[in-house]
């Protein structure tokens, strides 16, 4: 894995190379490792060591960006004449935004683990052996993902930005299998040491025994007991659809002039924040501002979106950290969302359901319109019905086609307990269960 | 290159493993973006990296790194079977490799214009004028147009004997144009989300003529916004190749990856319906149904000399007057299925990712009818084109599909413009309706630039040819709030 001076070095050898008027190095450096199992046996097994460059400039109000991965100085010096040759073939933007001045950032939360940088293949196959041991007890089979590794990110300029931040992932994904049902479970955090791969295991064994014979039901309005991991899929959408200032200005989002409006059930408070100690804590974006938090919904009522510099200066604003590498035509995009949990467990959510489904997560959610922020996607890895506040059946799987404002609009209970979801670029979502009444589902399979 | 691909092939042979690859890649990728008359992305990347797959003890290692020197081909070989002797401590059988002859060739994907010796300045006039065209509305909130480039310069060679480099370029590009009214909506052409990609060069981005058509891609973007909202129902369905290219994909491509037909996928992309007692006996579709699977066909986005496991292209059925009778295989699984050789579909995405079974260029052989004779021929319909949103269950069996844009048929004409159009159904089901098949005039290849599957996530592209097609009693208009069709 590259040091921070390793790196820094680079970036800082970019710089003094470049002729150009203002130049932004982004380095990425990553060590990941993940072992991947199918049928109980380890069918996979990869890791890589690698780092990305990409170099932008701005020349005589012309912006150019190029990449790669090599990083001696004959390299170096041929990607930025590249940058210099794309620059001077382009016409002059009288709208380009000079690059920022030296920024200072907030202490970051921790988020670099040595136990998880230092997981090693052997460490991760024990803890496989262990669960397919389980799944083959129990007349399963086990297939899933165990992965780990660190992630550095460098932010330079030629006008004093400086930001470097490095962080570990761990993931544990298992699905336990039995015909045509399974059940599902994931652990995914900073610190590998917190996965207990038994308890991971057990939850997915759980769900395909209980799983098994589901029967058929007919699509229809149900209320539904949400997972956390279930309402991933929605927030990850309306991260991209909704709560970026691009679509917002641009009217595209479902937000656009409902600012102070009250858009969700006045439980429902979304924020985004690197600076929870749960969160990712990348406490600088991409063109090196530092992250605010941003309070994006306050008990149902539309209160922001986040900004880059460049929708910040169209909208009158300021920006609140938010860039992705520019340019892009993506606009800024939150990365650290944190629906406020609640105070509920999912046996009490369950307990208090005379009638309706218990959800354990969506598969290949997909957008069906982007203004209504209406998405479809299947229940898969264990559907159950829930009667009189006790599971009862397990039930085949089906699709549901649900705006994400009916969904945020319905809910009845929020779970008290939460999990760490990967989201877009690096960052990675704070997410509780739902209790969600009148959730809409349109169609049905065969399993 | 020989020189580093000998250290990985001679150090993985002194610590132990049983057969060794490397696969040494050089990449080039030029993607321009421009949007509203300015610079959405414009990026030119260089990387050059390489993978070591070992199998030692029965069991897979790979490890990748950025660094191309002895130094670090020895120690990524090194930890490559270090992660193949952890691996071999969760397994039931040992990997055994289906027998492929042994290689020495160089192949080339065929092409008349290098698309990086044209110069940026002229690729951005061209975007920038279809630009211009699509926003002389003011309707028209966004447009976009884009260009994409990818050289990949790759040296194979593997402890068998085979040496294979190959050199694969791929060129894309497209427009789309927004539109904001009473409803927002998006047209694009030729097709969506980027357009249209194949293994060409830059003459394929000329043949598109993005000006010209800029015109009608704005005009429909501001129909659209007032058109009438797909009814609700089932209908007869034309699938333009805009959309039939999708479905194939997603229904029968991914269905018949015999990783995931056999588990291995079953965490994150799933599993599939069409399960190998199937073979040779399941009816997937009417007997007018023919898909082909091809990696030699000119163009494709899949078309390559050899596969990552070393296999050279091949051409078979997958699914034969309406029988399933193939699968996407590789070397390690083929046999499974009691076939002797892979299919060569073991593809990685670049040289950090291990190979694993993708779909190549999937096709539906083309039928007799003509376009009009079809339309004329459809009483109570809706013609969908152009692939706007895209969901299918873990066993690809339930999808849904949206498009970008729909005409009602009404006793053999096409009749209203129609917004928002979707439909649903379940795969045999749907294919096992298709009752009409346009001829070769109107047959083409559709680029898939960006199929995920995987974990780690890995990218690959492929073509799926087809030309229209109707499916009967297909359940449209899903999940949509607007008026219904008596509310007209």
């Amino acid at each position: 894995m590259y040091s921070e001076n390793q790196i820094k070095d680079i970036g800082e050898r970019i710089l003094k190379l470049s002729k150009a008027d203002e130049t932004e190095v982004l380095i990425f450096a990553n060590e990941q490792a993940l072992s991947r199992f199918g049928e109980n046996e380890i069918t996979q097994n990869v890791a890589k060591d690698e780092i990305g460059l990409t170099v932008r400039i701005h020349h005589n109000n012309r912006v150019a960006k190029v990449s790669g991965n090599k990083s001696d100085d004959e390299s170096l010096k041929k990607m930025l004449d590249n940058a210099m040759e794309i620059a001077s073939l382009q016409k002059e933007d009288p709208n380009l935004l000079p690059m920022p001045e030296k920024q200072t950032y907030s202490a970051p939360v921790n988020s670099y683990f040595e136990s998880t940088a230092k997981f090693n293949p052997k460490d991760r196959a024990l803890a496989i052996r262990k669960i397919t041991e389980m799944c083959a007890e129990k007349g399963l089979e086990a297939a899933g993902i165990f992965s780990n590794g660190v992630g550095a990110v460098c932010i330079m300029n030629s006008k004093g930005v400086y930001g470097f931040h490095r962080g570990t992932t761990a993931n544990l994904s298992v699905t336990a299998i039995k015909g045509n049902n399974a059940g599902w479970a994931e652990k995914m955090v900073k610190d590998v040491a917190e996965i207990k791969a038994e308890e991971v295991a057990e939850v997915a064994i759980k769900k395909a025994i209980d799983g098994q014979n589901p029967i058929d039901i007919e699509p229809g309005k149900y209320t539904v007991i949400l997972e956390p991991a279930a309402v991933t899929d929605f927030l990850s959408f309306m991260s991209y659809l909704g709560l970026g200032a691009l679509p917002y200005i641009e009217k595209r989002s479902y937000f656009s002039d409902k600012a102070g409006q009250r858009v969700f059930s006045d439980n429902v408070t979304i924020v985004d924040d690197a600076y929870d100690k749960r969160s990712q804590g990348l406490p600088f974006d991409f063109e090196g501002m530092p992250r605010k938090r941003v309070t994006l919904i306050e008990n149902g009522v539309f209160k922001n979106v986040v900004y880059d510099r460049k929708t910040a200066k169209i909208a009158g604003t300021e920006t609140t950290g938010h860039s992705l590498p520019q340019p892009n035509s993506y606009g800024p995009m939150p990365m650290n969302l944190i629906l406020k949990s609640g105070d509920k467990s999912v046996d009490e959510m369950i307990e208090s359901t005379e009638k309706g489904l218990l959800i354990t997560h969506f598969h290949y959610t997909n957008v069906v319109n982007p203004k209504e922020m209406v998405i479809t996607g299947m229940t898969r890895d264990g559907v159950f019905l829930v009667e009189n506040g006790k599971v009862t059946k397990a039930v085949k799987n089906m699709r549901f086609t649900e705006s994400i404002p009916n969904m945020f609009n319905n809910i009845e209970m929020i779970g008290k307990e939460t999990i760490l979801h990967s989201a877009f670029f690096g960052g990675g979502f704070i997410v509780p269960g739902l209790k969600v009444n009148n959730f809409t589902f349109t169609s049905k399979t065969e399993f | 290159m020989k020189k580093y691909t000998d250290i990985a092939l001679n150090t993985a042979k002194v610590l132990g493993a049983n057969y060794c690859d490397i696969r040494i890649i050089l990449t080039n990728h030029e993607s321009i973006v421009t949007r509203n008359g300015g610079i959405g992305n414009l990026d030119k990347t260089e990387s050059i990296g390489f993978g070591v797959r070992v199998i030692v003890d029965g069991a897979w290692g790979f490890a990748s790194s950025s660094v191309l020197s002895k130094e670090s081909i020895e120690a990524t070989t090194k930890k490559a079977v270090e992660i193949g002797k952890a691996s071999s401590m969760v397994i039931r059988k040992r990997v055994k490799l289906a027998d492929e002859p042994v290689y020495t060739d160089k192949w080339t994907t065929p092409y008349l214009i290098d698309p990086f010796t044209i110069p940026i300045k002229d690729k951005l006039e061209l975007l920038y004028a279809a630009d211009e065209v699509m926003r002389k509305d003011n309707r028209i909130k966004v447009a976009t147009g884009n260009m994409d480039f990818i050289r990949e310069h790759q040296w194979f060679a593997n402890t068998e004997g085979s040496f294979i480099e190959q050199v694969l370029l791929r060129s894309g590009a497209g427009i789309s144009a927004t539109a904001i009214g009473e409803d927002v909506q998006i047209r694009s052409y030729p097709t969506s989300f980027g357009g249209q990609y194949m293994t060409l060069g830059y003459e394929m981005v000329e043949s598109l003529r993005l000006v010209d058509s800029a015109e009608r891609v704005r005009d429909e973007a501001i129909a659209l916004t007032t058109a009438d909202e797909c009814p609700p129902g089932k209908r007869d369905v034309i699938l333009g190749t805009g959309q039939l290219g999708l479905q194939i994909h997603e229904s029968v491509g991914h269905a018949t990856e015999l990783d995931r037909v056999l588990g291995m996928e079953a965490n994150y992309a799933g599993t599939s319906f069409a399960t190998t007692e199937k073979l040779h006996k399941f009816r997937y579709g009417s007997e007018i149904v023919n898909l082909v699977a091809d990696s030699t066909v000119p163009t494709g986005l899949a078309t390559i000399g050899y596969d990552d496991d070393g296999v050279r292209a091949q051409r078979w059925h997958i699914v034969k007057n309406g029988i399933l009778n193939g699968y996407h295989t590789n070397r390690e699984l083929a046999h499974v299925i009691g076939e002797e050789r892979s299919k060569g579909c073991n593809r990685a995405d670049g040289y950090d990712n291990i190979p694993i079974i993708r779909i190549t260029n999937l096709s539906l052989m083309p039928g007799s009818w003509e376009l009009d004779d079809l339309i004329k021929d459809t009483k109570d319909g809706i013609f969908m084109d152009t692939n706007r949103s895209w969901s299918i269950d873990q066993k690809r069996l339930n999808f849904q599909f949206g498009t970008e844009i729909a005409w009602e048929i009404k006793n053999g004409k096409k009749t209203r413009l129609l917004r928002n159009a979707n439909y649903q159904g379940i795969t045999p089901e749907f294919w096992n309706s298709c009752d009409a098949i346009c001829n070769e005039n109107y047959w083409q290849l559709i680029g898939v630039p960006n199929c995920g599957k995987g974990q780690p996530g890995q990218r690959a592209e492929m073509s799926h040819g087809c030309a229209p097609a109707r499916f009967r009693n297909v359940t449209v208009g899903v999940g949509h709030k607007g008026k219904s069709a008596t509310e007209v």
